[in-house]
């Protein structure tokens, strides 16, 4: 089906977003949330199993103290309440992924609610109100098989690993957020960020949303201008990078503004985001497979967090990443400008390890934003994926520092890195990249550059030492580019003075 | 077990029991995936409504000062150390699976309610 969208400017003019976002964080706990299985996924196939995960008869699940505390600092970062007790419930559903036939969760019980978490957008802070967070448990994995296309539709079978099945997962749920306006795609990615770093912060997880470690579903409905009622959302599941997080809900709104616009009405559906080119599709409408009969989970006893608890755990927070970002701010010296920047593309932490390894932050920052940011959106992907590590560009920046390299050079190192070439040391051996340090071969360019060109030579010789820059270019070709063109021109102003 | 958001959230107590219709019942069953004839809905029902009118005396007997429970013994925080325990291999795991394939348990194709 080919859908109207709208242009995000026009949408504007006529809609108020209304955006809810769900997080899910898998926990780095040693074993799952009930039983004593490594909670380790993507190993042999249900190698992590045992009568607990697998929903045996009999088996009984004894919830992990790690997940609960880690659930309880998650809520605490977030400036959560804490539940004073509080159940687990069962959620049960039909489907394979879960061998219980119920997945163990929190319904109207959660652990943590009523928190918030600030982001900054271009200068401007929006306050994300938290609803939620909860304890819940990872489902299995399903393998399709058969049919043309490898997806549930048109699959002859399936295929379950249990491996994942249990691993404890905290669910993170927003209040509606709104008057964000045309800021709405970058509040829903600054959102996820801040969590991201702040979950990160405490750590609790891996937080690597391309392994699925932590996942977000983007709930997006519109609301004609001025109108304090919200419309239908659409719940577009598993969005898994902060990219696709923006590009979702811009792609959501143009597209719900075509429906509205057209005098359609939005479905209430969950939809399925396609990283490929940034659009959403029609997954399964909800039905009566929303009738989940939650109810007290009987095999669990209530959690019950003690306040003396709560307080040893609100102790060992970490600094707020919003507070951390003030600090490494004024460590380097940033402008208000450069600050920004560094975390839009989100390049704090890498620049933050890049200086740790060595390099000057502006050299830092400098690589980070231009030469591997470039290179990450031409492939499409978030910058800490982009192929190069922070010791790798301190590694370059220190033989740019001991003059071994030019920035031209470097970026061809760059390019050898991109390419897996090998280390920095290597890419330059191989590619014989390394700047001309010995001044014989450069003399011998000047000479033959003067020679060529008499009348600049004289002209340097007059006083007009801005002349040189052509005998610079010239000596920079002749070498390939691989001369320090400031050794250069020191060298042909000796020369003729 | 008093105060906290538990403490104000219990499930709902009926005063009185309504009737079980065929239609709830089917319901019931479709959630169930279980796969009525008529003739059964309409055997079933009434035996569903006599469980039920049974769970109603209950409630009438049980006062405001009794709180609703879903655990028979009043405690809390029963937690297990973040210790790994030895499970099953995943030829025991698979033991009694009715089809399997490279170590994955098999199971037929699933329509429509994905999760
Ligand atoms: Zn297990």
């Amino acid at each position: 089906m080919t859908e109207t969208l709208i242009d995000f400017d026009e949408v504007l003019e006529k809609f108020d977003p209304a955006m809810g976002l769900e997080v899910h964080v898998e926990l780095n706990t040693n074993t799952k949330m009930f039983c004593g299985c490594p909670a380790v996924f993507g190993g042999a196939p249900n190698t992590n199993v045992c009568p607990t995960c697998l929903g045996l008869p009999g088996a009984m699940p004894a919830v992990n103290a790690k997940a609960v505390e880690s659930a309880i600092r998650i809520g605490l970062a977030l400036n959560c309440e804490i539940a004073e007790w509080c159940r687990f419930a069962r959620k049960n559903y039909f489907y394979p992924d879960m061998p219980k036939n119920f997945q163990t969760s929190q319904y109207d019980e959660p652990i943590a609610f009523e928190g918030y978490l600030d982001v900054e957008v271009e200068g401007e802070t929006f306050r994300i109100e938290i609803e939620r967070a909860h304890m819940e448990e990872d489902t299995g994995k399903a393998t399709h098989v058969g049919g043309s296309t490898g997806r549930i539709q048109g699959a002859d079978y399936s295929l379950i690993d249990y491996n994942r099945a249990g691993i404890p997962l905290i669910e993170i749920v927003t209040k509606p957020i709104l008057n964000t306006g045309a800021k709405a795609p970058l509040v829903a990615k600054a959102y996820v960020s801040a969590l991201r770093d702040l979950v990160k912060a405490l750590g609790v997880s891996d937080v690597r949303m391309d392994q699925g470690s932590m996942r977000c579903d983007v709930n997006l409905s519109l609301a004609p201008k001025g109108s304090d009622k919200l419309g239908t959302r659409s719940e577009t599941k598993n969005v898994n990078s902060l990219r696709s997080v923006e590009r979702a809900v811009r792609y959501e709104m143009s597209r719900h503004a075509g429906i509205l616009l057209s005098g359609g009405s939005v479905l209430q559906e969950t939809r399925h985001f396609h990283e490929s080119d940034g659009t959403t599709s029609s997954g399964r409408e909800k039905s009566d497979a929303e009738d989940y009969r939650y109810f007290p989970e009987p095999d669990l006893v209530p959690v019950a967090p003690s306040r003396e608890w709560v307080e040893e755990l609100r102790a060992t927070l970490p600094e707020p990443p919003a507070e951390r970002r003030v600090r490494l701010q004024a460590d380097w010296g940033f402008t208000d400008l450069e600050m920004r920047d560094a975390i839009n593309a989100d390049a704090i932490d890498l620049i933050e390890e890049t200086v740790a390894a060595g390099a000057a932050p502006q050299a830092a920052r400098k690589w980070w934003l231009s030469e591997i940011s470039r290179r990450a959106n031409e492939a499409g992907v978030d910058l800490v994926d982009a192929g190069v590590s922070p010791a790798q560009v301190a590694e370059v920046q220190k033989l740019i520092d001991a003059g071994t390299l030019n920035d031209k050079l470097a970026r061809q190192v760059f390019d050898g890195l991109f390419a897996g070439e090998g280390t920095p040391a290597e890419i330059i051996e191989k590619r014989g990249l390394a700047l001309v340090s010995d001044d014989g071969p450069l003399l011998a360019a000047i000479e033959d550059a003067l020679a060529a060109q008499p009348d600049i030579a004289e002209k340097i010789r007059g006083g007009n030492v801005k002349a040189a820059g052509a005998i610079v270019g010239a000596v920079m070709k002749a070498t390939r580019g691989q001369a320090d063109a400031a050794r250069v021109q020191q060298l042909i102003v000796e020369r003729l003075s | 077990m008093t105060g906290g958001i538990g403490a104000q959230i219990r499930p709902t107590r009926l005063s009185a029991m309504p009737e079980l219709s065929r239609d709830e019942v089917r319901h019931l069953a479709d959630l169930a995936r279980i796969d009525l004839s008529d003739a059964e809905l309409e055997h079933l029902a009434p035996q569903l409504n006599v469980i039920l009118e049974s769970v109603a005396s209950i409630q009438g007997v049980a006062g405001p000062d009794v709180p609703a429970t879903s655990h028979p013994i009043p405690m809390t925080n029963v937690f297990r150390e973040d210790v790994v325990v030895p499970g099953l291999t995943p030829q025991q795991a698979l033991a009694a699976a009715p089809a399997q394939e490279d170590d994955k348990f098999s199971v037929p194709r699933i329509l429509g309610d994905e999760q």
